[in-house]
């Protein structure tokens, strides 16, 4: 008895499907493991360790947090949304960098780098440098300072803000 | 629009240095909401946000539990057979 045609189609269509996954699961597992073994994750039914320095008078909990070899903390940021056209904005290279300053006062280890991750699969390494540590001092400063009513309006963060309705000084 | 200093606390979070990044009016809103309260768009934006990190870290675990490479790699040439078997026995 001959089989049917549909069936070796479903066959190949299985087979070239556990292909393609078995080859995205590799890649990502070996981009994963080369910046370093799987710490800790906040999610997923777990929560991650809350980093807190007395120096700093910062806190928080990174997404994720991966270990290298000799023990330096790697913290990874993961945004829902889509890779920017424009590369990372501000907002979000400052959050990394905080989480940077964190892993490094609590290992002792400064992280060479923090990771953002995007939904789609866009990744920057945003390095934790000289530059870096600046721009995140330069924002802890002055968001410690009183509020005299600086905005930051623009079309883009307008149209994303949750308070948007209420601000007076909103662009949109 | 000021803000007492004494109200202010010494601590940060990593979000709150974030959101000032982001615009200093916003994180001035977050610790004075307005009456209106956030757009009904950021709210539904923010939960499905959540669902998103919540399917990226399972497929994280997922990737680290499964920790051995030979097991994807034990998948990939099975279906890479099963897949030249399928073509030739369909004469392909």
């Amino acid at each position: 008895m001959a089989i049917p045609d549909w069936i070796w189609a479903t066959v190949l269509l299985a087979g070239v499907v556990s292909f393609a996954i078995a080859v995205r699961q590799l890649s990502l597992r070996a981009r994963e493991r080369g910046i370093g073994a799987l710490r800790s994750v906040d999610g997923a039914g777990r929560t991650g360790p809350t980093l807190r320095s007395e120096r700093w008078r910062l806190s928080g909990r990174p997404d994720e947090i991966r270990e290298t070899r000799d023990g330096t903390w790697i913290p990874v940021e993961f945004k829902s949304g889509a890779t920017p056209p424009r590369g990372p904005p501000p907002s979000h290279q400052i959050q990394v960098l905080a989480y940077a300053l964190l892993a490094e006062e609590t290992t002792g280890r400064a992280p060479p780098f923090g990771l953002l991750r995007y939904a789609d699969g866009g990744e920057f390494r945003i390095p934790w440098d000289a530059a870096g540590r600046t721009a995140l001092f330069s924002v802890m400063a002055r968001a410690r300072r009183p509020y005299r009513g600086e905005a930051r309006p623009s079309r883009a963060r307008c149209a994303r803000c949750p308070w948007r309705d209420a601000c007076d000084a909103r662009a949109i | 629009m000021r803000e007492d200093p004494d109200e202010i606390s010494d601590w940060l979070t990593v979000r709150d240095v974030s959101e000032y990044a982001y615009c200093p009016r916003a994180f001035w809103y977050r610790r004075h909401p307005p009456s209106r309260g956030p757009t009904r768009a950021s709210v539904a934006a923010s939960a499905e946000g959540i669902v998103v990190h919540e399917r990226h870290f399972r497929a994280v675990e997922r990737r680290d539990r499964h920790g051995r490479a030979l097991w994807w790699i034990v998948l990939g040439s099975a279906g890479l057979v099963l897949a030249c078997v399928a073509a030739l026995l369909a004469g392909l």
